[in-house]
């Protein structure tokens, strides 16, 4: 028997916390004018459509697993059932798929602090200190992330509904009509790639061991899609009443640009700054928690005892990747169109294939109905 | 080189990284076959660390002799005399007929004279002669107790080391020809300084009396508070040499048994010569050494103590030391004062939120202002930022050394005032501070909003109630300073992420010290505090073995509170 | 912070080859900190021309010892040649820098945008900073122009539902407008007026497109700003009612946005405008009994005709002179639609010269101020 990695537990409330924050960093970045790309008028529509339909794949995929018994993760199963070989794969590829993810954010955000604050600090100071950050966040564990996302979920919800209150001036809803925007089509169309922008909600499968309550998975999951979805698409309906469409497309960093607009008096204006905070925090601790996620993805997928040594040569590959990109716009590119847009297939099939095979395997292979 | 260790400990693969560190909330580990038992590992035999054992040091176990004479000379190898002064022994016969030789064995200064004199002495001598001998010598040394030692507390001991312990202690050994037994009478005083307002932790609204370093008198303290038969003193010592007395008190039936457990596991571990202070024992019992806060709480105030012993803490009390530490402790009660509990809701409340923003402020405040005035200009009121640019046009310093300047000498003129006499202190510090603002203004090395900025941080160091944390929040102020220097509101994120996660990671006594908000534990008591009259639960992070801790209604007599009551379901 | 010079107004002037001309209004912080006796500004002024904004700051910084930066700049300035040849360039070039912001306001000036800048020379206010933003903030109580951050004009450039209106700058020649109805249908630089500082604002300068079209006087200002729903409160005047010459002063505010609604089964579209406002009564020249409210009443349906007056007249100029649907009447027809192409393939700017508008004017007189009553003088009861 092999010894499983131990991390530590949390409780339900923090493992939403967790997700919330891997889930929805991305609205501080490209996130609402990808939206706004594809939907025009109904990019926060789109938004919802997504998060539903990823919120389904990821209750498919948390109820097979809780149909294999006990508190086991997506790789686990799948090396228990399938041999070695289906961790590997299971592990391996969704590990790689998070290193591009944090690789990818780590460099869009570093490009938007540079652009927006920071303009003669090099990129590879900037970069590095956010990967430093994630570092030790991911090193620390499991608990201390979820706990730290826990604490600063509200906060960093009241952040950017304070933002919200002071843009109030501009905001003006009749600018969310056209109602169905590009039309139901392209809303469907989208609505499929976008489930990649909630890849992030896989996570679950893969910290569920630490879960207090392995039965909670479900409950987590939905309620991470749901609540992070419905703020995502708060946050793109709100650009979109405060920026009107033709307007909406040309802004890099959507929500940056909406606090730049905060002009309430003399006294109340040019608060970007101070929302650093807000953005570069949940920059952060999405950094730690998806990196995290990676290396202990690796080290199931290749069977190794503990995953903690695996984080420094993770951050050195991730932090080498996100200088891949030639350029800012190349890795928006990336990012949003061939990590999340083609990503999903990977992301979702590829479990669902995975504990597909799981489950007739059980019903071949009569392991006493029990993973192990 | 702790630098190289410290990188090779991040690459190893240990207890803490595989987290079997101490938790109290843990589910129970599911049982492994071939693993060893809780608490994990063997505890390796007890050697002794360093030295031999000294000449004439009594060995475990060793018995009395029957002969006086033998035992004199025994306790006089053992206690060195001479040339020990301190040690008396006091030879003298039993008024009996025939007289029956005897000695008294004590420590000057330990024990009090007129309890010898009246008590031992005396009546030994004195009365004796009133009682016929006893028939049955085997019984000699408990009936001498029971009839002729008027002492309050009187044991009968067979064994030397025990023997010379109590006289250490401050107890007297009365040693009688032909019995291998000692009589130990309790005659422990000393001087010491009486019960006073404590110094550190002042407050208008409750009792004012603090711990002194007289140990009983601590416990005395405490359980004048607490009159509850649970309420229980474990006594133990700690130190080879020292063998400072140390009570563990916590109230039974309530306090986890896992953490008494646990707080006798790392008392019973301590192995060293003398332990001075409880800042000496919280450094030996604490868990992390290099933690941003300490994850012991010190108090000088009983009902504080009792408070917490109440809630289903243990509290600790060493001998010579005005403080109690209290354990597990977690970050947020750092944060709070007896007091706020004192007052009503709205003033607690209130002082809460105000010490809550003294902490940012002391934590925060000039690195705010190093990275706003470096890189942030955009975020300051045109007119300020075009005075605050004015003012320094003279200032021949970066914004950074500037505060860096200012920060370092006002920690100067802190420690400078604790070290002049008590007569000038007070008189220095501020003098020190304002001539040295107003004059550093006035030659044009800083500009004047920073004083502001120093001042208010000052302030808001002084307005963390714990002591421990006050210092933390000043190291790490100089690290916010220099990471706001670097990188502006960047690096301060990047800092309050890192400190946030080290807060978060770190545990006390099993119970994680961002406790009870992250992990979320029910708690009243975090920020602002609950309403008296509805505060029924225990902290729930402490897993106590009750867990409420008064009626669902306080007060029967207040229609609200019987609507509260019914709406949950009551009768 | 004491190594940047904080420009505080910028203008842009286009020059000859598609170079524009910078001219930065420079604070002096040590002057503003403390007065140095010499009475000098605690400002300067600097310009210089270059291939593009930047490349003019640039050239700034030959003679400007410390680096130029915009963050705290209030407001940008743009000559009437400029805003004819389109600022679509300039403002964009603006809003990709992360220096300068979108809450600057844009103001057109009559003349080039450097003697204008040249020609601030504030009075009670030592900032020039604080004088434009002031200046600028006077709208809430004269309603002489709307607001126009870079954002709005930037929004309603690209708009397919608006176009944008700046505000209208000039140096003071006080001639008075010939054929002006009332004291405030004037723009800026008609304002009869001595003394003070040589700038002024008043009216508003109509884009289609990014290109300046033409101008609005204030009166005409304050109407635009009724059917937007934008307008705050001013003092308003209208003759008064009745033979005799006279005015009736109003502190007017919109009681409520405006309601527009929208007929687009009709070929063309016909669209129904309601406001309401509500006023105070300042003055009124003759002595009229305010205390009937038969009296009130005949005031209000004064005051409500000449207002539906006034804006029907604006909204026939926006559609016959400038063809420009200043009024933002598309963002009330957008939600008609499904898709968003749709939308789009509608036309709305295209079809709005020929759209049927009508406009209703709802006038409330609430209060009448501290004077119940005329003081009549007397022998003049007979009134």
């Amino acid at each position: 028997m092999k010894a499983r990695i131990k991390d530590g537990n949390i409780d339900g409330r923090q493992a939403l916390a967790l997700l919330m924050v891997a889930t929805s960093a991305k609205v501080f970045l490209l996130f609402p004018r990808v939206m706004v790309n594809a939907a025009a008028t109904a990019g926060w529509l789109l938004v919802l459509i997504s998060a539903l339909l990823a919120g389904t794949l990821v209750l498919v995929l948390a109820k097979l697993l809780a149909a294999m018994g006990g508190d086991y993760s997506l790789e686990e199963v799948a090396e228990a059932r399938l041999g070695p070989g289906g961790g590997l794969v299971a592990g391996v590829t969704l590990s790689l798929l998070f290193l591009a993810d944090v690789a990818l954010t780590a460099r869009q955000f570093s490009e938007a602090l540079i652009t927006a604050v920071l303009p003669e600090t090099p990129i590879s100071v900037v970069t590095a200190v956010l990967f430093l950050v994630a570092l030790y966040g991911a090193y620390l564990g499991i608990e201390a992330l979820s706990r730290v996302a826990w604490l600063l979920v509200p906060w960093i919800g009241m952040g950017v509904v304070l933002g919200g209150v002071l843009v109030f001036p501009y905001t003006r809803p009749e600018q969310i009509f056209p109602l169905l925007g590009n039309g139901l089509d392209v809303l469907v169309t989208r609505g499929i790639t976008g489930t990649g922008f909630f890849m992030e909600l896989l996570l679950i499968l893969v910290i569920r061991p630490f879960l207090r309550q392995p039965g909670q998975t479900t409950v987590v999951a939905l309620s991470a899609t749901a609540l992070a979805g419905m703020a995502m698409a708060g946050v793109v309906a709100q650009y979109i009443m405060v920026f009107p469409v033709p307007t909406a497309d040309t802004v890099t960093f959507p929500l940056l640009q909406m606090i730049r607009l905060v002009f309430l008096g003399r006294f109340t204006q040019r608060v970007e700054a101070a929302y650093i905070f807000v953005w570069v925090i949940t920059g952060m601790l999405k950094m730690g928690i998806v990196l995290y996620a990676s290396a202990l993805l690796l080290a199931r997928g290749l069977g190794l005892p503990v995953f903690r040594p695996l984080l420094f040569a993770l951050t050195l590959l991730a932090f080498a990747v996100s200088f891949v990109p030639d350029s800012m716009v190349q890795a928006f590119e990336w990012d949003a169109f061939t990590l999340r847009e083609r990503g999903w297939v990977v992301g979702y099939i590829l479990p669902l294939v995975l504990l597909g095979m799981a489950l007739l395997a059980r019903g071949i292979g009569r392991k006493g109905g029990r993973v192990r | 080189m702790p630098v190289i260790e410290f990188f090779k400990r991040l690459l190893t693969v240990d207890d803490s990284t595989m987290q079997e560190t101490f938790s109290l909330g843990d589910r129970p580990a599911q049982p492994t076959p071939g693993a060893t038992p809780e608490p994990g590992r063997k505890r390796r035999r007890r050697r002794r660390a360093h030295g031999r054992p000294a000449e004439g040091e009594p060995r475990a176990g060793e018995p009395l002799a029957t002969s006086l004479a033998a035992n004199r000379r025994r306790l006089e190898t053992v206690f060195n005399i001479p040339p020990n002064a301190d040690v008396v022994i006091r030879p003298f016969d039993i008024g009996t007929r025939p007289p029956l030789k005897a000695m008294a064995v004590f420590m000057e200064g330990l024990a009090k004279r007129d309890v010898i004199n009246d008590a031992v002495l005396t009546s030994l001598m004195q009365f004796a002669h009133l009682d016929p001998m006893p028939p049955d010598r085997t019984r000699l040394m408990e009936d001498i107790a029971l009839r002729w030692l008027p002492g309050n507390e009187v044991r009968v001991l067979g064994e030397l080391p025990a023997v010379v312990k109590e006289i250490v202690l401050g107890a007297t050994a009365v040693l009688v020809e032909g019995s291998d037994r000692a009589l130990i009478v309790e005659t422990k005083g000393w001087d010491y300084r009486s019960v006073e307002e404590p110094q550190s932790e002042m407050l208008v609204r409750g009792p004012h009396e603090g711990f002194v370093e007289n140990f009983r008198t601590n416990t005395g303290l405490i359980r004048k508070i607490l009159r509850t038969e649970r309420l229980v003193t474990e006594m133990t010592t700690v130190g080879r040499i020292g063998r400072s007395l140390l009570a563990i008190m916590y109230v039974d039936g309530l306090a986890n048994p896992k953490l008494i457990e646990e707080v006798r596991r790392r008392i019973q571990a301590i192995e060293v010569d003398y332990v001075a202070e409880s800042g000496i024992l919280e450094q030996l019992i604490e868990d992390y050494p290099l933690a941003f806060m300490p994850s012991v709480l010190a108090t000088q105030r009983p009902d504080r103590v009792a408070a917490f012993l109440s809630e289903g803490h243990v509290a600790i009390l060493l001998d010579n030391s005005p403080f109690a530490l209290v354990v597990p402790t977690t970050f947020f009660t750092l944060l709070h004062s007896p007091e706020d509990h004192y007052l009503r809701w709205p003033y607690g409340a209130f002082m809460r939120v105000i010490r809550v923003g003294a902490f940012f402020i002391a934590i925060l405040l000039p690195a705010l202002y190093v990275a706003v005035s470096n890189y942030h200009q955009e975020m300051i009121p045109t007119d300020l930022m075009l005075s605050m640019a004015g003012a320094r046009e003279l200032v021949p310093f970066p914004t950074v050394v500037e505060v860096l300047l200012m920060e370092g000498a006002f920690e100067l003129i802190r420690e400078a005032g604790l070290r002049v006499p008590t007569v000038i202190g007070p008189t220095i510090g501020i003098v020190g501070a304002l001539i040295l603002g107003q004059a550093a203004v006035q030659a044009g090395i800083i500009s004047p909003l920073l004083v502001i900025v120093v001042a208010l941080t000052a302030l808001g160091s002084f307005g963390i109630p714990d002591y421990g944390l006050q210092f933390g929040v000043r190291l790490s102020r100089f690290l916010f300073i220099l990471a706001g220097a670097v990188l502006g509101f960047l690096g301060i994120s990047a800092g309050l992420v890192l400190l946030a996660l080290h807060l978060t990671s770190l545990k006390s006594f099993g119970v994680p010290v961002a406790s009870p908000r992250a992990p979320y534990r029910r708690s009243q008591d975090v920020i602002l505090r609950g309403w008296v009259y509805r505060d029924e639960k225990r902290p729930e992070h402490l897993r106590t073995l009750e867990s409420t801790r008064q009626s669902e209604l306080t007060r029967p007599w207040w229609p609200h509170a019987r609507v509260h009551w019914r709406r949950k379901g009551r009768r | 912070m004491e190594e940047l010079a904080w420009v505080l107004v910028l203008g842009l002037d286009q020059r000859p080859r598609q170079r524009v001309e910078v001219t930065a209004l420079i604070a002096i912080p040590r002057r503003l900190q403390q007065d140095d006796g010499s009475g000098e500004k605690p400002f300067f002024v600097a310009s210089a021309v270059g291939d593009t904004i930047f490349d003019a700051m640039n050239l700034l910084n030959c003679y400007v010892s410390r680096r130029i930066n915009l963050t705290h700049a209030k407001a940008v300035v743009m000559g009437m040649d400029t805003a004819e040849q389109g600022i679509q360039v300039y403002l964009d070039g603006l809003s990709r820098d992360r220096e300068a912001r979108r809450i600057m306001s844009v103001l057109i000036s009559h003349g080039p945008a450097g003697e204008f800048i040249r020609a601030i020379a504030p009075r009670i206010e030592a900032n020039p900073g604080k004088y434009m933003e002031e200046l600028i903030a006077n709208r809430q109580f004269t309603g002489f122009y709307e607001p126009s951050l870079v954002h709005d004009i930037l929004v309603a450039i690209a708009s397919p539902a608006e176009e944008p209106v700046a505000i209208r700058a000039a140096l003071s020649e006080g001639p008075g407008r010939p054929g002006q109805e009332t004291a405030a249908d004037v723009g800026a630089g008609e304002v009869p007026r001595r003394g003070g500082d040589p700038v002024e604002l008043i009216g508003g300068v109509v884009f289609s497109g990014d290109r300046a079209v033409g101008t609005l006087t204030g009166d005409e200002m304050r109407a635009v700003a009724m059917v937007r729903g934008t307008f705050r409160r001013a003092s308003v005047t209208v003759p008064q009612p009745g033979e005799e010459e006279g005015w009736l002063a109003l502190a007017l505010s919109q009681r409520s946005p405006p309601r527009i609604s929208v007929d687009l089964g009709s070929d063309p579209p016909r669209l129904r405008t309601r406001i309401s406002l509500e006023a105070d009564i300042l003055m009124a020249d003759d002595g009229f009994n305010y205390s009937g409210q038969e009296t009130i009443v005949r005031l209000q349906q004064q005051a409500a005709r000449v207002l539906k007056e006034r804006i029907e007249a604006v909204v026939r100029r926006a559609q016959e002179e400038f063809q420009a649907d200043i009024f933002g009447f598309g963002r009330h027809v957008q939600p008609h639609f499904l898709t968003w192409p749709q939308w789009q393939d509608y036309r709305w700017l295209q079809r709005f010269p020929e759209a049927v508008i009508e406009v209703e004017v709802n006038l409330e007189i609430r209060r009448i101020g501290l004077l119940f009553r005329e003081h009549r003088p007397r022998g003049a009861e007979t009134r």
